[in-house]
């Protein structure tokens, strides 16, 4: 990995929204009350950008120094998709595109689909895979997030997906997810290195991407579903 | 019969896929007196082009659908915009490597100064006389 391009992105964003937030303190002075309101309201936005841009720098140097603590806990996975779902429409990656939730085909369930497992690392793990769908896709284009169980199999489990439209070329496969140099193009970020990472070193799941016919889908999946009572 | 009135301001085109960015700038650049127009993809810019016939460019360097630098590229292409004026917007810290940045005639460092700007926006219309 090389440092010094993550540290490059990680004060370049910062510094990006920072500028934004300055800039509008500048000019809100002089709009009308419309104006104002949205100003308002998206600077909310880059204060949550913000936010998730420092997080996302500790969660990295938190890895890599090997001191990442999980608190395990219950978490209702359809509650959690539709949180973070609500948080990232409001993202500043997020303008002139969408994120939505893919009804479940499968059969309703009588009780919600839950794993024991941090809900923040998981909340922040899906997070960098939205982020890295969203720094993917097309103005216009959107992501779609399902959540599916796998009951047939032993031992059952719950799998995340993020679909997008996109593709991968061959020569990025093998350092997908294993590269956090950060590229707004391609992916090979940071965001998808800690979505990997995230899933596999410490959520204890699993976490893929498959290409086909000009999308992408990332899946993060994780056994032992609990069901809640 | 009244002749119709004559925008004569500058016109400047701002390129960027984040909205705030734009909001923000266009902001500055009315109150400095300029004519602005806005674009949130480099291929958005290229549409506006004919029509706006803008007389500098300030684009973003890093958006998704094209860089700043491609964009700068495919606009010297067309002929009577081959000297148009055309600033990168960067909050990069460091020299934006992996950019080709000799296509722009100067590089405006966020967060965006008003004076750097009116500085910039001055130096960039000798040329346009």
């Amino acid at each position: 990995m090389d440092e010094r391009k993550v540290e490059r992105k990680f004060f370049h964003d910062l510094l990006n929204l920072a500028s934004s937030m300055r800039g509008i303190t500048e000019i809100i002075r002089d709009e009308d009350e419309k104006s104002r309101s949205e100003m308002l309201l998206l600077m909310g936005n880059i204060s949550e950008s913000m936010i998730e841009t420092i997080n996302a720098q500790r969660h990295y140097r938190s890895m890599e120094a090997k001191d990442l603590t999980l608190r395990p806990a219950l978490v209702d996975c359809e509650k959690l998709l539709k949180r973070i779902t609500e948080s990232y429409n409001r993202h500043t990656l997020c303008q002139h595109k969408t994120i939505e939730i893919r009804p479940s085909e499968q059969p309703p369930r009588q009780a919600p689909i839950c794993l024991f497992t941090d809900k923040d690392l998981l909340q922040g793990a899906l997070g960098y895979g939205i982020r890295t769908a969203l720094e993917t896709i097309n103005n216009g284009q959107a992501v779609t997030l399902s959540l599916i169980t796998e009951e047939t199999v032993e031992p059952p489990s719950v799998v995340f997906l993020i679909s997008f439209p996109g593709t991968v070329s061959e020569e990025e496969k093998d350092t997908i997810f294993k590269n956090s140099e950060t590229d707004t193009h391609a992916m090979t970020g940071l965001s998808a290195y800690l979505f990997y990472t995230l899933i596999t070193r410490y959520l204890q799941g699993s976490a893929n991407w498959t290409t086909h016919d000009g999308s992408i889908q990332l899946s993060a999946r994780f056994q032992q579903p609990v069901e809640a009572h | 019969m009244d002749t119709p009135a004559v925008d004569d301001r500058k016109r400047v085109l701002l390129v960027d896929d984040m909205k705030i960015n734009l909001m923000v700038l266009a902001a500055k650049l009315k109150k400095f007196n300029y004519s602005c127009e806005v674009a949130d993809s480099g291929a958005h810019a290229l549409e506006i082009i004919p029509a706006f016939k803008p007389d500098i460019l300030l684009t973003d360097l890093w958006m998704p659908e094209m860089n700043g630098d491609v964009l700068a590229h495919k606009v010297r292409a067309i002929p009577e915009y081959n000297q148009l004026p055309i600033f990168a917007v960067t909050a990069d810290l460091d020299n934006p490597a992996g950019f080709d940045m000799t296509v722009f005639s100067g590089i405006l460092q966020k967060p965006i100064d008003d004076a750097c700007l009116q500085e910039l926006l001055s130096s960039a219309s000798p040329r346009l006389q």
